[in-house]
C-alpha cells in the first residue's frame, strides 16, 4: 500500500470489555481514509463511545481492548503511555460532548489553547515567544469564528457559553494539526441554532485541513449534515453500514429501519409544518 | 447526564459497582465484634462484678493474678471491676452524647436548610464559631458552670457535637432540597414536613449515620480527657479517664494500671470507626449501577 | 349541536418576571391555552422557559401581570388556591436522573400526589399509581423497584405517571425528552399524545404544554406553538402556520438551523 493509499484510521477486530470478561464491543472493523467523514451511529448502549475512547487511548479502568487499531502508522492496541501521548493531540484530536469537563475550570481559555499550540510548534522546530503565542491563539480563536478573541483568551470556561466553550475545544482538538477528529456527540448539549453555526464550523474547517472526521451521534439528522458514511451500531456490534444517504432511503437492518423511523417521524413533522 | 452522554454510556456498560472494594463487610464485622465486647462486658457488669469496685482490701498495687485478673490500684480495689463499671460510663458517655448531639444538630440543620438566606446564613456562622470552638475548652466551660458529673459531661460533648451534626445536615439537607425530585415534590402538593420526612431525612441518614459513628468515639474520648482532667464524674467513679489518670503516679512500677483502660479506651474508638467505615461501605449508593 | 366552548385551561396576560434587582427575565408573555390543543413554548438557553415554566405551576409569582387557570387568577400566596392549582397542572421535568427520589419505591413516587393533595390514601393511592404504570406502558410490578433498576427512558414513563395519577387536566412537560435517545423521544412523544386523545378511567382527555428546544419534537405534538426569544414572544399560532410561513427572523432562523434528514448527500 502506498502513502496516499494508507487510511488515516484502521480498525480491526476491535473488541472492548470489561476486566471480568463482559463484552462491550465486538469485532468491530472499519476504515477511515484522509480526509474522510464517517459516523457511528447507535444509541446508549451502543459502544459507539466507547470505541472513540479506545481510539484515542482513553478507556476507564477496569476496561480492555483487544484487536487492532492503526492510526496511521501506529498501532494503539497495547501500545505505551508514550506511544499514545505522542498520537493524542498530534495524529488525532477529540471532542467531547461536555467541553466543560475536557476544559480546567481554573485556567483561562487562552491559556488552555495556548499549551497544544506551543507543543505543535515545538514539534515544528519552532520556539514561540509570549507575544507570538499571544497571537497564534488569537488566530487559532479566530479561525474558529470567535469574535472578540482577546476577551474570550482571557476568561475562564464558565464565563462563556456553552457553543463558545465548544469552539474553543475544536481549536485545542485542531491545534496540533491531526489527520483525525474525533467529534463524539459534540453538539447534543448545544442549542439549536448554536448547534447548526458549530456543525457548520467543524464541516468547514475539517475540509479547509483535509482533516478526517469520525463522528459520533445517536441524532440521524446530524449525521445526515456531516457525514457521508456511516456504521449503525448496537450492543457493541455493526449492524448496517453504507452511505448516509442509502441508509436513510433504504435500511436494510430492522434496527436501521427504526432509528429511521423515529427520526422521519420528527422529521416529516417538521416538513409537513405540525402534526395534527 | 443524558442516555447519550459519553460517561453515561460508559457508565452504563461497566457496573459500577464491581469497584473492588476492601473487605466491606470485613470492616463492618469488626467493628461490631469490638463494639459487641464492650457492651457485652458492661451489661455483664450489671449482673456480676468480681469484686465491688470500690472495696479496699486486695492488697496494694498487686500484680495481676487469678484472684484479681488485671491486679489492684493504690487504694487495693480490684482494677478488671473498676474497667468493667468503666465500660458502662463510656458507653452512656458515648451514646448520650451522640443522642443529644444527633438531635439537636439534626433539628438545627434543618430548621438552618429551610431558612431564608439570612437567617441561614446567620445560622451557619454561628455554628461555624462554635465549631472553631476547641471541643474541650467548651466541655470544660460548661462542666465548670453546672458542675462536674457524667451528666454535665454529656451535656457539654452533646451540644459540642450537636454544632458539627447541625453543619453537615444543613448541607446535606441543601443538596437534596435543590434536587428536581423535591421540586416535583412541592408541585405534588406535599408540604416542608412531608418533604423532610420523605425525602430530605430518606436521603441524608446513610451519611449522618456514618458520621455519628465517628463522633461516638470522639465522644468516649472526650468523656476520658474530661475525667482525666478532673472534671468528669466525682470520684469515686470507674471512667476509664480517670483511672488513667489515677495510674499516673505509678506507672512504671505498675504499668497494668494505666495499660488496660488505655487499651479498652482504643478497643471501643477503634470499635466505633471500624463500624463507621464499613457502614459507608455498605450504605453508599452501590445501587449506582445507572 | 352546538360546538363545545374551548375551555381556556391557562391564560396569561402581560406576565413578566424580574429577580429583585435584575433585568427581566421575561417581559410581557400572553397566551391562552385551549383544551385539547396541545401547546409548545420553543426557545433557547436564555429565553425564559424555565422561568415561565416555573410561574405556571405556580412556585414563583410574576412581577408583572396576571397567570389565570381555569378561569380564577392564580395567586400562590393563597394556600387553598394553590392547591386547588396543583390538582389542576402537574410538571414533567426534563432530567430523568434527577427527577425521581432515588430513596422511595416507584409505586410511592408515583402515588405522592395523591396522597399530599388529598386525592387518595391507602389502598386506593396504591391502586390508582398501579393504573397511572399500566397506562405509560411500564409493568404493575414496577411499583416495587426502585427508579435505577430503570433507564432512562423507562424513569420519563414514571415521571408521566406521577404527573396524570392525580387527574391533571394541563401537563406541562418541560423538555421531556431532550436527554433521552431517539427512538425513546418518539415513543415518549408518542405516549403524550396518546394521552391527549385517549380518555383515561372516563377523566377528561390532558393538555399538554410542551417546553423544548427541539422543533421536531414540538412539530410532532403540538397543535399551537410559541416562540420566546429572550424573555418575549416574538411569534405565536398556528404551529402548521408558523413552520411553513414564519414571521418573526428568529423563527425563520430556529428552522433554518433544524439538521434535516434531506441534507443527507
Amino acid at each position: 500500500m502506498s502513502e496516499q493509499e494508507r487510511p488515516v484510521l484502521e480498525v480491526r477486530g476491535l473488541t472492548i470489555s470489561t476486566q471480568d470478561g463482559r463484552g462491550l464491543v465486538h469485532d468491530l472493523s472499519f476504515r477511515l481514509d484522509a480526509g474522510e467523514r464517517l459516523a457511528l451511529i447507535g444509541e446508549s448502549g451502543s459502544g459507539k463511545s466507547l470505541t472513540s475512547l479506545a481510539i484515542m487511548g482513553l478507556l476507564p479502568d477496569g476496561v480492555v481492548a483487544g484487536g487492532s487499531v492503526r492510526l496511521g502508522m501506529t498501532q494503539l492496541i497495547g501500545a505505551s503511555e508514550r506511544t499514545l501521548n505522542r498520537v493524542r493531540g498530534r495524529a488525532a484530536g477529540i471532542v467531547f460532548q461536555e467541553p466543560l469537563s475536557a476544559l480546567d475550570p481554573l485556567a483561562p481559555l487562552g491559556r488552555q489553547l495556548a499549551e497544544p499550540i506551543a507543543r505543535q510548534a515545538k514539534r515544528e522546530g519552532r520556539r514561540l515567544s509570549r507575544a507570538e503565542t499571544r497571537a497564534a491563539v488569537s488566530a487559532a480563536l479566530a479561525e474558529v469564528a470567535l469574535r472578540d478573541p482577546e476577551r474570550i483568551a482571557r476568561a475562564f470556561p464558565h464565563e462563556v457559553s456553552g457553543g463558545q466553550r465548544q469552539r474553543v475545544a475544536i481549536a485545542m482538538a485542531l491545534a496540533g494539526k491531526p489527520e483525525l477528529l474525533i467529534a463524539d456527540e459534540p453538539t447534543t448539549a448545544l442549542d439549536v441554532t448554536v448547534q447548526a453555526e458549530v456543525l457548520e464550523l467543524l464541516d468547514r474547517v475539517t475540509a479547509e485541513r483535509g482533516t478526517a472526521v469520525l463522528f459520533v451521534s445517536h441524532d440521524l439528522a446530524v449525521v445526515a449534515r456531516i457525514a457521508s458514511r456511516a456504521l449503525v451500531l448496537r450492543g457493541g456490534r455493526v449492524v448496517e453500514s453504507g452511505d448516509v444517504a442509502s441508509l436513510i432511503e433504504r435500511p436494510a437492518h430492522d434496527y436501521t429501519r427504526r432509528l429511521v423511523g423515529a427520526a422521519r417521524e420528527l422529521d416529516d413533522a417538521l416538513g409537513s409544518g405540525g402534526a395534527r | 447526564m443524558t442516555d447519550h452522554d459519553l460517561l453515561s454510556d460508559a457508565a452504563l456498560e461497566v457496573p459500577a459497582a464491581r469497584r473492588p472494594r476492601r473487605g466491606a463487610p470485613g470492616t463492618l464485622i469488626a467493628g461490631c465484634i469490638l463494639l459487641g465486647l464492650v457492651i457485652t462486658v458492661a451489661l455483664v457488669s450489671y449482673v456480676h462484678l468480681p469484686y465491688p469496685p470500690q472495696q479496699i482490701g486486695g492488697g496494694r498495687l498487686q500484680p495481676p493474678s487469678r484472684a484479681h485478673w488485671l491486679g489492684t490500684d493504690t487504694l487495693g480495689r480490684d482494677l478488671f471491676s473498676q474497667l468493667m463499671v468503666g465500660a458502662r460510663i463510656a458507653l452512656a458517655a458515648g451514646g448520650g452524647s451522640v443522642l443529644l448531639g444527633g438531635i439537636i444538630g439534626v433539628v438545627l440543620g434543618l430548621a438552618a436548610a429551610f431558612a431564608q438566606r439570612w437567617l441561614d446564613d446567620a445560622i451557619a456562622a454561628v455554628l461555624d464559631i462554635l465549631i472553631a470552638f476547641p471541643t474541650l475548652l467548651l466541655a470544660m466551660l460548661i462542666v465548670a458552670a453546672r458542675g462536674a458529673t457524667l451528666g454535665s459531661a454529656i451535656v457539654a460533648i452533646g451540644l459540642a457535637m450537636s454544632a458539627i451534626v447541625a453543619r453537615l445536615t444543613r448541607i446535606l439537607a441543601k443538596r437534596v432540597l435543590s434536587t428536581q425530585y423535591v421540586t416535583a415534590a412541592a408541585t405534588s402538593g406535599t408540604g416542608w414536613l412531608g418533604v423532610i420526612l420523605r425525602h430530605v431525612l430518606p436521603n441524608i441518614w446513610p451519611t449522618l449515620i456514618v458520621n455519628l459513628a465517628l463522633q461516638f468515639g470522639l465522644a468516649v474520648l472526650a468523656e476520658a480527657s474530661l475525667s482525666y482532667l478532673g472534671l468528669g464524674a466525682p470520684p469515686p467513679n470507674a471512667s476509664w479517664g480517670r483511672l488513667l489518670q489515677q495510674a499516673q503516679g505509678t506507672v512504671y512500677s505498675a504499668p497494668v494500671g494505666a495499660i488496660a483502660p488505655g487499651v479498652a479506651l482504643v478497643v471501643l474508638v477503634l470499635g466505633a470507626n471500624l463500624l463507621a467505615d464499613g457502614l459507608r461501605d455498605v450504605l453508599d449508593p452501590t445501587r449506582r449501577s445507572r | 349541536m352546538t360546538p363545545a366552548v374551548p375551555a381556556e385551561l391557562l391564560r396569561a396576560d402581560g406576565v413578566g418576571f424580574a429577580y429583585r434587582r435584575g433585568a427581566p427575565v421575561l417581559h410581557d408573555i400572553g397566551f391562552a391555552l385551549t383544551a385539547g390543543r396541545h401547546l409548545g413554548i420553543v426557545g433557547e438557553s436564555g429565553a425564559g422557559k424555565s422561568t415561565l415554566l416555573r410561574l405556571l405551576l405556580g412556585l414563583d409569582a410574576p412581577t408583572e401581570g396576571t397567570l389565570h387557570a381555569a378561569g380564577t387568577r392564580l395567586d400562590i400566596r393563597n394556600r387553598a388556591r394553590l392547591r386547588e392549582h396543583r390538582r389542576f397542572v402537574q410538571p414533567v421535568f426534563q432530567d430523568p436522573y434527577s427527577s425521581l427520589d432515588p430513596r422511595q419505591r416507584v409505586g410511592s413516587i408515583v402515588a405522592e400526589p395523591l396522597r399530599s393533595l388529598g386525592v387518595a390514601s391507602g389502598r386506593e393511592a396504591v391502586e390508582r399509581a398501579v393504573r397511572a404504570l399500566e397506562s405509560v406502558g411500564l409493568p404493575a410490578d414496577a411499583a416495587q423497584r426502585f427508579p435505577h433498576q430503570f433507564s432512562g427512558g423507562q424513569r420519563q414513563r414514571i415521571a408521566i405517571a406521577r404527573a396524570i395519577v392525580a387527574r391533571p387536566s394541563v401537563l406541562l412537560a418541560d423538555e421531556p425528552v431532550s436527554a433521552l435517545d431517539m427512538s425513546t423521544r418518539v415513543q415518549i412523544i408518542e405516549l403524550l399524545d396518546e394521552l391527549g386523545t385517549a380518555s383515561r378511567d372516563g377523566a377528561a382527555p390532558l393538555t399538554v404544554v410542551l417546553v423544548s428546544h427541539d422543533l421536531g419534537v414540538v412539530a410532532r405534538l403540538c397543535d399551537e406553538v410559541i416562540v420566546l426569544e429572550r424573555g418575549r414572544v416574538v411569534e405565536q399560532g398556528d404551529t402548521r402556520r408558523v413552520l411553513t410561513a414564519p414571521q418573526h427572523p428568529y423563527t425563520r432562523r430556529l428552522l433554518d438551523s433544524v439538521p434535516r434528514l434531506s441534507a443527507a448527500r
